[in-house]
């Protein structure tokens, strides 16, 4: 799995490190949650959300012919039995890599509630805050490149990812803006290299005298955090975070979207040993004006992922590397008089898995001649979290309790779909 | 340059002018700490009980903390900041033998300690500025800060919570606010209630008996039962004009159809959210309940949990055959209302409901000594026992004397020997069953504490930019909530129409939004704009303009200093308040949730724990930007203000740490600072609000 890492001479040496060690991690201690994995066909997740409820029937699964379609028209692509709706003609050519879901069913029909399912695999409470999928794979698996976080989510509302009922270390770490990067990572213009040395000197001595009269794991938590800190700012990894690396054409590549710069940036981050990144497009809730909002909404999706895809292969990432692209819901058939639009539709949506072990260039799961429902291999949202979960060779019977005595586990009932990955 | 109605009506808003009911109008100062029992008398027999215990257990007592640690931790406590250097000084210089318990009484009575208790109530009762379906959390977070300031009886706060009804944003309505926040959710809303207030985790049993605690799924819906009927939405009959806005409505759809009724809920969305039934004290079964207990879908009866009493008798409507046969195929069965929620809030703040009294003075506790007596503090199982049993009993017997008056409670232990000892530094890992709580512990200042002491060394008179109780925001809600309700018919159908346009003809609807967005931020000029403005016009020769200008604005009363934009505007374009002013939660990139402020989506989750991109803010962000570079900031002023190297070292000591340095310390610094006094100070100072002992609390 690792074989395409190791011939990248950017990788970091802890990175390369990592990826020449067995993937089958140890007890090693390096993470509090760190358990035994089985054998896993990726190491990475790139999670691309489409926050507000996709329509299925204007992106992955057209309907051509029916009467509920509406203006979308449906167009070949590079697998031969799958059709994408007319919005995305860049991903069409990169089908040979992907897994077309067609059979999601979630029962939650919010957009909170819809969006903390798949997060999750629970649903939302009010009682108990669940961890992720992006808090589940760093806890169980522990860090692969540990001057970075493990988790980071760009562009994300407040309430998507979360560490859940996990330490802290394991919440995402938020990069509203993929241009500006990791913000207070560099030094103040004014505060020149030897007087920040200087100043950390004396920091140093001041909370050495401090914590020798006051031990307390608190004070050490934060001694490793200063450590840190400032190892990534002195660490080449911190380049991770920075766009202006890559070459003008490929940023255009891209896309000059806040979105399609999220996927060069995840892409960055996998290279430089991130286990997940999700990045958010938001605005898919479209209950009024559906066709239109189509043609702004999925160009840059289309660009960004499709180009992500070909450059994730290009530099032998994909293999190791899991992109999925999920959404809270469907949307309805049926076009509203009104308002031109489709309502919110759990009972049948699409989502996407490439990379990582999936065989691609195939769907999976159908839905009835309109997008209704699901007649062929139904997915649960749970199920759909346990498959990915078993391509991270995470165990999906190892339960965790939270701190409130409750056992939990990666994708609750949730069991891994079989012929899913291929 | 034009003068529209709307302009004026914004100069009357950002006058205060704008009729806000009297309810909401709060008394001029916060209500003192008093009370008939002995608070001095009170903390001896806590002390007495932990000195009984010490010696039992073999623990040694700890030393008295010096006045300068003393006031650092009284101001972190009570007004959830740091001291100001002249706050420290003036705390010093007093020489009287009583002033400890004469500046807890006084930081008590000051508006500050509102600012700290508002996130002690927010963290425990979810609110939040916005709440779902576009409803406001300002008159929720209005009701915390009143009963605050008012020092509401903790059992009165929480019945009103219970038992609030009516619409959300009515001014002085705003308890309504704790049910809410689980809109839709009445099973979600009775667990939470069960855990706040009762210390209980009942959540499990919303589907499954509970697989280690004693509760069952039935007793679960006996619970929720109190709240059956529970509607979160007012409709007509919940409004004050309900028949005109039914008749109105009626009109409307006739002319426009189905679409009316979308762009009628739009415009009266105001109006629209509250709660609605007294309870029905029933509720049916899920249709998957799973025991022989019952049937699924079987409507049971509210009975309290703990004692098994039942509440209300549920009432059923007589069938009455005439209205049957008109609608045969109505099959919802419809519950009376009985007034179940007064008997769920009676039976919940019964002085005989015993863990009801303990949540509050273990939280309380926990909020002055950092650790409850009883942890976790909200999920007690039948074997659950206090780590001091005797002292949990006196601070329950003392909270019901008091007649559960928190700020009595508060004051009583800020008056204990215990309160005045040095920090009890012990690691988390260590059984801490076995220790006898003599005096604090050690603990990372929470959030939002961190970023009010970071404000106090910035912000000259920090405390002095309190809104007070009600804040501008929740004054712009009641005001729009009045102005929905006073529209005219006419007025009220001009404004459903352009509602409907939004829907029929979007392009057109977005013009005129523009426009009227255009029109908004005319209104919106601030003094210097218009000052500007006028200038501009006056070189152009247009004196038409300004004389017409001038004109309108004596008439109605505005001096050419006054700020013409809303309150709530003005306020949220400065940044730095104190977190208690800012929007509930902070926005996710800020400091405080970067320090771990809750996010006020679940109960208490706020965390103390360490990660990077703190240390990046304190590294390079803040402390670069506001105290080192910002020629106002207060510490700096006051670095500056004296005169020699060694008073100015100690000067910043006293404002970051609130101590002064030690002789090594000042012999480290003074030849740097004397070499070069602006450089050194500079890095002194990002070292001290780098520290450890910053961050932490004493």
């Amino acid at each position: 799995m690792a074989r395409g890492l190791l011939g990248l001479s950017t990788m970091p040496l802890l990175t390369r490190l990592a990826a020449a060690a067995p993937l089958l991690a140890s007890d090693s201690g390096a993470s509090p949650g760190v358990i035994g994995l089985n054998p896993a066909t990726a190491r990475h997740v790139i999670y691309l959300y489409m926050s507000g409820g996709m329509s299925h029937l204007d992106t992955f699964d057209p309907k051509p012919g029916a009467e509920t379609q509406g203006p979308t028209q449906a167009i070949p692509t590079a697998a031969d039995d799958v059709l994408l709706s007319q919005h995305f003609p860049l991903l069409a050519e990169q089908m040979d890599k992907v897994c077309v879901v067609n059979s999601l069913q979630s029962n939650q029909g919010a957009h909170a509630q819809g969006r903390y399912f798949m997060h999750t695999s629970y649903e939302l409470r009010g009682t108990i805050r669940h961890p992720s999928m992006g808090a589940w794979l760093n806890h169980m698996a522990g860090p692969l490149n540990p001057t970075l976080p493990g988790h980071v989510e760009i562009a994300g509302g407040a309430y998507t990812a979360s560490a859940g009922f996990f330490e802290s270390q394991f919440m995402p770490l938020p990069i509203g803006d993929p241009e500006a990067g990791l913000t207070n990572s560099t030094r103040a213009e004014h505060v020149d290299a030897s007087t920040f040395a200087r100043r950390l000197e004396r920091l140093g001595e001041m909370n050495a005298t401090f914590a020798a009269e006051h031990a307390h794991k608190s004070l050490d938590a934060y001694g490793d955090m200063y450590a840190q800190a400032v190892h990534l700012m002195e660490s080449q990894d911190l380049a991770a975070f920075d766009l202006s690396a890559e070459p003008e054409h490929l940023r255009a590549a891209y896309g000059r979207s806040t979105f399609g710069q999220g996927c060069l940036l995840a892409r960055r981050l996998v290279e430089h040993g991130v286990r997940f990144i999700e990045v958010v497009s938001g605005g898919w809730d479209t209950h009024s004006d559906n066709f239109e909002r189509m043609e702004e909404l999925c160009p840059p999706v289309d660009r960004g992922l499709a180009v992500l895809l070909a450059d994730l292969e290009a530099r032998g990432l994909l293999d190791d590397t899991l992109v999925v692209l999920a959404t809270e819901f469907g949307r309805s058939p049926q076009i509203t008089a009104e308002r031109n639009g489709r309502n919110h539709h759990p009972a049948a949506f699409s989502g996407l898995l490439a990379g990582g072990g999936v065989v691609g260039g195939r769907r999976f799961g159908a839905t009835d001649s309109t997008g209704a429902v699901v007649i062929e291999d139904p997915v649960t949202v749970p199920d759909f979290n346990a498959t990915i979960g078993q391509a991270l060779g995470l165990p999906l019977d190892h339960i965790v309790t939270s701190p409130s005595g409750r056992p939990f586990t990666l994708a609750d009932k949730g069991r891994a779909v079989p012929g899913l990955m291929g | 340059m034009t003068y529209t109605p709307l302009f004026i009506g914004a100069c009357l808003i950002a006058l205060g002018l704008e009729s806000v009911s009297e309810a909401v109008v709060p008394v001029a100062t916060p209500a003192p700490v008093s009370s008939r029992v002995s608070l001095g008398a009170a903390a001896g027999r806590i002390d007495a009980v932990l000195a009984d215990a010490a010696r039992d257990a073999g623990q040694s007592l700890p030393a008295t903390i010096d006045d300068a640690g003393f006031a650092r931790r009284l101001f972190l406590d009570t007004l959830g900041r740091i001291p100001t250097v002249d706050e420290l000084d003036g705390f010093l210089a007093d020489k009287a033998g009583d002033k400890r318990a004469r500046l807890a009484k006084e930081l008590l009575e000051s508006p500050g300690h509102g600012s700290r208790m508002f996130h002690f109530w927010a963290d425990l009762l979810r609110a939040r500025t916005k709440l779902a379906r576009k409803t406001s959390g300002d008159p929720f977070m209005h009701f915390i800060r009143q009963a605050i300031h008012e020092n509401q009886p903790y059992d009165e706060m929480v019945a009103e919570m219970l038992t609030a009804e009516g619409p959300a944003h009515a001014p002085g309505n705003g308890a309504t606010g704790y049910l809410m926040r689980d809109l839709e959710m009445p099973e979600d809303s009775m667990s939470n209630t069960m855990r706040v207030f009762l210390g209980t985790a009942v959540e499990c049993a919303q589907c499954h008996d509970h697989p280690f605690d004693e509760w069952t799924r039935k007793q679960y819906y006996e619970m929720v039962a109190f709240t059956g009927g529970l509607e979160y939405k007012l409709g007509f009959n919940g409004l004050p004009a309900g028949e005109r806005y039914k008749a109105l409505l009626d009109d409307l759809r006739d002319e426009h159809g189905k679409g009316a009724k979308r762009a009628f809920e739009r415009v009266f969305r105001p109006v629209y959210s509250g709660i609605v039934g007294s309870g029905t004290s029933t509720v049916q079964l899920p249709s998957d309940y799973q025991y022989d207990d019952a049937e699924p879908l079987e409507w049971v009866s509210g009975r309290n949990l703990f004692d098994g009493e039942p509440g209300p008798e549920p009432e059923f409507p007589e069938s009455d055959r005439s209205r049957k046969r008109n609608r045969p195929k109505k099959k919802k069965i419809e519950p009376v209302e009985v007034h179940s929620r007064e008997a769920l809030a009676e039976w919940v703040t019964s002085p005989d409901n015993p863990r009801f009294t303990s949540m509050i003075t273990n939280r309380l506790w926990k909020l002055v000594m950092g650790r409850a007596l009883i942890e976790p503090l909200d999920d007690w199982k039948a074997d659950t026992e206090s780590i001091l049993p005797q002292l949990s009993v006196l601070l329950d017997e003392l909270m019901l004397e008091l007649d559960y008056d928190v700020r009595a409670f508060l004051s009583v232990l800020l008056r204990t020997q215990a309160y005045q000892r040095e920090a009890w530094v012990g690691s988390s890992a260590v059984v801490i069953g076995s220790r006898v709580p003599t005096s604090p512990e050690l603990r990372r200042l929470s959030a939002e504490q961190v970023w009010d002491s970071l404000l106090t060394l910035v912000v000259p008179d920090l405390d002095g930019t309190l809104a007070g109780v009600i804040t501008p925001e929740a004054e712009d809600v009641y005001a729009k909530y009045e102005e929905v309700l006073l529209y005219s018919d006419a007025e009220a159908r001009d404004r459903v129409k352009d509602q409907l346009l939004r829907y029929t003809n979007r392009s057109a609807y977005d013009a005129l939004r523009a426009e009227q967005n255009a029109e908004r931020k005319a209104a919106r000029y601030d003094e210097r704009d218009l000052v500007r403005q006028l200038k501009k016009e006056l070189r152009r020769g247009n004196r038409e303009a300004e004389q017409l200008l001038l004109d309108r604005l004596s008439e109605l009363g505005i001096d050419s200093d006054t700020d013409l934009r809303p309150r709530s505007a003005r306020r949220s374009e400065k940044e730095l308040l104190r977190a208690s002013e800012l929007v509930s939660p902070a926005p996710a990139d800020h400091l405080l949730r970067v320090f771990g402020q809750s996010d006020r989506e679940h109960v208490e989750t706020a965390h103390v724990d360490a990660n990077v991109p703190q240390v990046l803010e304190l590294l390079n962000g803040f402390i670069e930007e506001h105290l080192l570079t910002n020629r106002d900031a207060v510490l700096p002023g006051a670095i500056r203000a004296v005169s020699g190297s060694g008073e100015r070292i100690a000067v910043a000591y006293r404002g970051v740490l609130g101590r002064d340095p030690t002789s090594a310390e000042l012999a480290l610094w003074l030849p740097e600072v004397r070499q070069d006094n602006r450089a050194a100070l500079r890095d002194l100072m990002w070292v001290l609000v780098n520290s450890h002992e910053f961050l932490f609390q004493r």
